[in-house]
């Protein structure tokens, strides 16, 4: 906290607490923010997290579950609907505290199963089978035998300083966020320092930009601030289309107002008066949560005219994509909120100096944003204590696919990504190998076993080849073909490209047919074919070196990425599919082949009749053979047998 | 402020603020384009135009990076070559294999650069998407299979005429260029001027080829063919014929058309005369401002859409064409012979302006076909002639005779001086008429003349693009004293740059070449106003009735 000029405005509410140290505060103000910060509590209160993945996972029908049981009982609580707590795979999470005790974490948590744990619960009971951990609070009484949350293994490594209360606060209480803190660092930059201060304090930090580029944010910043217009524009980035990346969701779902306040600490530094939040329309629970926080943040005069009569005014408003990649590129984002077709422009000149409407504009990550506060909190020598020389701070991994916990790993930079997938999120469930990881989305990496170990630094990935992209991982086991991954990334390309340029346009398609080609069996196996294949994954090098260096934008530019980097690391598997005809993942249809055993069966002809390219034959009661060349490999007649005889190679 | 960077090892200049492209046109360094459009914003679209950059990792296209002054650059590395290849061969690959059926064959940049990069292999097996031809339209018709989508048309329709008829539909592979709600160009808000065939590099827009009806009349032995040709076009197909450019070729093509079977030419830019002796008498006793040119029927059609209220500003007076049209129409109907008549002008919207309601005498069109210069040149081709041994040719009597002030026509101000000797003739103040006003002759988009008969001044405005004319009507109502006279020309440098000339990639020389004909016609011409033309004094003697003199102009409906 700290100390404020005495003419400033500010609304009653939170002057005072703004203004006063927290042990200063005025003793019922005191008990208030205790109350919204849960030290103390006077009823049960029950947190359900209701983001997109508790809401698939079934959360909606745990909330009328709670309701019901506690209208049933009579018993007055408390039920706060909040975002994510960060493990997705526990969904739906279901937290409880009694007054005086520690709010305790539940997973899975169905509507079956909310009146046998909370009856549990109102008896000072937890059920280990039901339960994730507590958190821990000095001003509580802790369970026993209930692990800790912060001692979990997912969290332990983790730094959460980006997500800072999300999953714990109600995402439309500015009250709750401004009582944990919030605010405070807008307050704290308006106040006692200039724009160009505030955008040196940021350089300081050594802030890099968190959407894939790496670009120094303060450094950006700068370059606006300086360029002489009439206007400037702020733009949030919340256009998150990579597929397996849900970071600036969660943020928008669970603690918009920290999205909001960084909006407000940058659209100072840089001379905005104008911001713009452009968000993807399918996110439609983070929009409506993030229009409710603006509608507060307004009427609290944290955004709107004369800031805490500081002189200077924001506004911010709201403009939602309709589903293009594209848009996501910050040109095209650009040229979407203009009212343009969704696409991008040459850079140079870059949107810094010329950029919506032809007014210096800075495109900044909803990360990135949610990033500053922390900057103003404590400092930004303290900030660039977390990290490596070359990437300060902490960045947020959203993990999916195989294994054990999904959800928001936040780590400090410089952590290798074998801490975050067999240390954080519990490695590979089952006993299935390890075959993959794919950083950063359709523009991102699929990269082998042995990068593993790679610290998670701009300047050492570099090195390494590769880029950590937006933070999006998905963790792909044994069972996954990485040439069907190639083709899906090649598919994801050619729907997503704008159409602008040639490279990206045409050469997308083109990439797509010969990964198509190799794992589709031809009508005709002839020795020819394996040479068009063989040509054909050499063109597909060519083709997409070319189109990486040819493109007008990012995507054009870092779409092959994945694509080359399969064919880098994952060459058998490709020559496999190109000279074996064989799929090791057993995942490509058509190059699964289908073999009577002659010993089994008994010639009932029932599979031949139900084959779709009539590619058995066989006179009854005499065992059958399956014609390799006409078999497509659908497996119905697999489905069919009753006798098991056949099987597949 | 100038420095020095080193292009393929050798230093050139190069000017701040100038983009990599322009340093190396300036130094006759050739790199191949195909979305750039000289004059305009770079969009970087096609990426023919990379080049290598030390120090950059990627390609950088050079018509939209600014240069540098530590540069070091080589447009032909192997590097370069292969992107170049890339983007063609991929451009093949979706394109159709019709060369040989193709109405671009041998003028087409697709051809061209696959060509000059040698390309010899079929790198991706050719599939291209399939679509349906438009062939709606009077004038234009349009083949999105053979599309590639570089965006020429879109912006000279956005940009230089205003319609914005044509955009990007849909995206990525998807994407294909479309009409409003994807309808036949005839129902969109298309003004039929053609630029959008001359902006195109393959054969995706091209004209509707009239000249079957035009043969079929001539090997009809009840019809007498009439041909009118513009001078205009007479300077335009030089090159055509293996002639330098902007020669005058109008009388040998008279020549040739006589020798391939038409009756009778006459000489179309007697209607220029007539529509500038006719706007001047009206002008002198005209009591309203401002009065508008209806010459161009491409602006015609596009007050009809979007300035329907100021359809009554457009004078009374029919075009040039529907005027000499209307004439021989009259002459022929009275003598009872079945004619067909054909006007070859560079304009791609008068095959849409001779089917005007307003047009037609007892129902029948005066002018029956409208054949642009590049169908005339085809016209010539398939009959085998040479040009190169014939001897000029004048055309018929009565309406055989132009004066210079008919031959200005073409280029844009001209109109407007043409009618200003009318009017200093027609108050007798012949001795004030200007061998050439040179603030009408200068290349503006807007060009202004005030002049004085008898204490009264006339302020004219001269106006070539549809998109600068828009918007110059658009701030007519803020105007203290609107002008006396505006001429409107639709097409971007006027006629000589009309959307039926031939095309060539890079115009402008020819385009220079054409306008310094006509005004080199002009000075030579013993005629220098209409009324001094005598095929002008036996029509006034002879006038047809206002009736078939008159426009009628409507409102139309446009989609967006």
């Amino acid at each position: 906290m700290m100390a404020v000029e005495n003419d400033m405005q500010m609304p009653p509410f939170a002057a005072q607490y703004f203004a006063w140290p927290a042990d200063q505060l005025p003793k019922d103000l005191r008990k208030q923010v205790a109350c919204l910060r849960r030290d103390t509590i006077e009823k049960l209160h029950i947190f359900i997290a209701m983001d997109t993945s508790g809401i698939v996972a079934g959360a909606k029908k745990t909330l009328e579950a709670v309701y019901k049981y506690l209208n049933e009982r009579g018993i007055e609580a408390k039920v706060i609907e909040t975002g994510n707590m960060g493990i997705s795979s526990f969904s739906p999470v279901m937290e409880v505290q009694l007054p005086g005790y520690s709010r305790v974490c539940f997973k899975c948590v169905t509507s079956e199963t909310v009146p046998t744990i909370l009856d549990a619960v109102l008896n000072k009971e937890i059920l280990p089978e039901y339960a994730a951990g507590q958190y821990k609070n000095p001003l509580h009484e802790a369970y026993e035998n209930v692990p800790f949350m912060h001692e979990h293994p997912f969290f332990v490594r983790q730094n959460r300083l980006i997500l800072k209360n999300c999953g714990h606060i109600d995402p439309v209480n500015i009250d709750e966020y401004i009582a944990f803190g919030g605010y405070t660092p807008f307050l704290k930059a308006i106040s006692n320092y200039t724009p160009d201060v505030v955008c040196d304090l940021v350089e300081m930090s050594g802030l890099r930009g968190r959407s894939g580029s790496g670009f120094p944010v303060g450094e950006k910043w700068k370059i606006t601030l300086t360029t002489a217009a009439d206007e400037k524009f702020l733009i949030c980035n919340a256009d998150e289309s990579d597929p397996g990346a849900f970071m600036d969701r969660t943020l928008l779902e669970g603690i918009p107002h920290r999205i909001i306040e960084g909006i407000a600490i940058a659209s100072y530094a840089i001379g905005a008066k104008t911001a713009y939040l452009y968000i993807k329309n399918e996110y439609h629970l983070a929009i409506d949560r993030l229009e409710k926080a603006l509608i507060q943040a307004d009427a609290n005069g944290i955004i709107g005219n004369n800031i805490f009569n500081s002189g200077y005014s924001l506004h911010i408003k709201v403009v939602k994509g309709a589903g293009a990649f594209i848009c996501g590129e910050e040109t095209a984002l650009i040229s979407s909120i203009e009212g343009n077709r969704g696409m991008p422009r040459h850079k140079p000149p870059y949107p810094s100096t010329v950029g919506l409407f032809g007014k210096p504009t800075i495109v900044n990550n909803a990360e990135t944003l949610a990033s500053i506060p922390t900057i103003f909190e404590f400092g930004p020598q303290w900030f660039s204590k977390i990290g490596t020389q070359h990437s300060k701070g902490t960045k947020i991994f959203t993990v999916s696919g195989k294994v054990r916990f999904t959800g928001l790993v936040e780590i400090p930079l410089g952590t290798t990504f074998r801490e975050i997938i067999f240390g954080c999120c519990g490695g590979m469930p089952g006993d299935k190998n390890f075959k993959s990881l794919l950083i950063g989305g359709p523009l991102g990496y699929c990269i082998h076993e042995d990068l593993l170990d790679t610290p998670i630094d701009f300047k050492t990935l570099e090195k390494a080849g590769f880029t950590m992209g937006s933070g999006g991982l998905v963790v792909m086991d044994e069972d996954t073909c990485m040439v069907d991954m190639a083709m899906y990334f090649a598919s994801f390309i050619r729907r997503e490209s704008c159409g602008k340029c040639i490279p990206c346009r045409e050469g997308s398609k083109r990439m797509y047919e010969i990964l198509e080609m190799i794992t589709q069996k031809p009508a005709v196996q002839s020795g020819h074919d394996t040479l068009r294949r063989f040509k054909g994954i050499m063109q597909l090098g060519r083709l997409a070196e070319v189109i990486r260096d040819t493109s007008l934008c990012g995507l054009g530019k870092y779409a092959p990425n994945t694509v080359l980097s399969i064919l880098k690391y994952y060459h058998t598997e490709i020559e496999e599919h190109i000279y074996d005809r064989q799929c090791r993942a057993n995942v490509c249809k058509e190059l699964k082949t289908f073999y009577i055993d002659v010993e089994k069966c008994t010639g009932c002809h029932a599979c031949a009749s139900k084959c779709p390219t009539q590619a058995i034959i066989g006179s009854p009661r005499k065992p059958h053979f399956i014609v390799e060349e006409k078999c497509i490999g659908c497996g119905v007649c697999y489905d069919t047998c009753k006798f098991v005889a056949i099987y597949q190679k | 402020m100038h420095f020095t960077i080193e292009v393929n090892n050798i230093p050139i200049k190069a000017h701040k603020g100038e983009t990599i492209l322009q340093a190396l046109q300036r130094n006759g360094i050739q790199v191949p384009t195909l979305c750039y459009m000289a004059g305009k914003l770079p969009t970087g679209a096609c990426r023919m135009c990379v080049v290598e950059v030390e120090g950059y990792p990627g390609l950088i296209p050079s018509c939209s990076h600014p240069v540098e002054d530590w540069m070091k650059i080589q447009t032909h590395s192997p590097r370069v070559i292969q992107a170049r290849k890339a983007v063609i061969e991929l451009l093949l690959a979706s394109h159709p294999d019709d060369c040989l059926y193709c109405v671009r064959n041998g003028n087409c940049e697709l051809q061209r650069y696959a060509e000059e990069l040698n390309i010899r292999e079929r790198k991706y097996p050719s599939r291209s998407h399939p679509a349906t031809i438009d062939k709606s339209s009077y004038s234009i018709t349009r083949d999105p299979a053979k599309c590639i989508l570089c965006g020429r048309c879109i912006r000279i329709c956005d940009e230089v005429i205003g319609v914005s008829t044509l955009e990007y539909m849909r995206r990525g592979n998807s994407m294909y260029i479309g009409t409003t709600l994807d309808k036949p160009m005839n129902i969109s808000n298309c003004i039929d001027c053609g630029q959008c065939v001359v902006a195109c590099p393959t054969g995706a827009l091209y004209e509707r080829d009239d000249t079957d009806s035009v043969h079929k009349a001539l090997y009809d032995k009840d019809t007498k063919v009439i041909a009118l040709i513009d001078a205009t076009t007479g300077i335009s197909v030089a090159e055509k014929f293996g002639v330098k450019a902007g020669k005058n070729l109008t009388n040998i093509l008279v020549a040739a058309l006589r020798k391939i079977g038409v009756d009778i030419l006459y000489n179309y830019n007697l209607g220029n005369d007539i529509y500038a002796h006719e706007m001047a008498r009206y002008l002198l006793q005209a009591n309203r401002k401002p009065v508008i040119s209806t010459s161009c029927p491409a602006w015609v059609k596009y007050a009809e859409e979007y300035f329907p209220s100021h359809l009554t500003y457009l004078a009374p007076i029919k075009s040039p064409m529907e005027i000499i049209g209307a004439t021989i129409g009259r002459d022929y109907t009275a003598s009872g012979e079945k004619t067909f008549t054909v006007a070859i002008t560079p304009c791609m919207a008068k095959k849409a302006e001779l089917a005007r309601a307003c047009n037609a005498i007892n129902n029948q069109q005066v002018i029956d076909a409208a054949l642009t210069t590049r169908e005339l040149v085809r016209f010539i081709r398939l009959h085998g002639i040479d040009i190169e041994h014939l001897e000029p040719e004048l055309p018929n009597d009565p309406y055989s005779t132009v004066s210079g002030a008919g031959l200005l026509f073409g280029s844009p101000g001209g109109e407007s001086e043409a009618i200003i000797r009318s009017m200093l003739a027609m108050q007798e103040k012949s001795a004030l008429i200007s061998a050439r006003i040179q603030k009408l002759r200068a290349s503006k988009p807007i060009k202004e003349y005030t002049f004085e008969i008898n204490d009264k001044s006339y302020h004219f405005v001269a106006i070539h693009g549809m998109a600068t004319a828009g918007a110059y009507l658009r701030s007519l109502p803020s105007m203290k004293q609107p002008p006396d006279y505006i001429e409107i020309m639709a097409c971007p440098d006027g006629c000589v740059n009309g959307g039926g000339q031939p095309i060539h990639k890079n115009n402008e020389s020819f385009i220079k070449a054409r306008t310094k004909s006509l005004f080199e016609l002009d000075e030579k011409s013993s005629l220098k106003i209409p009324i001094q033309n005598p095929a002008v004094k036996k029509w006034e003697q002879n006038k047809p009735d206002t009736s078939i003199l008159t426009p009628v102009f409507k409102q139309r409906d446009a989609l967006l």
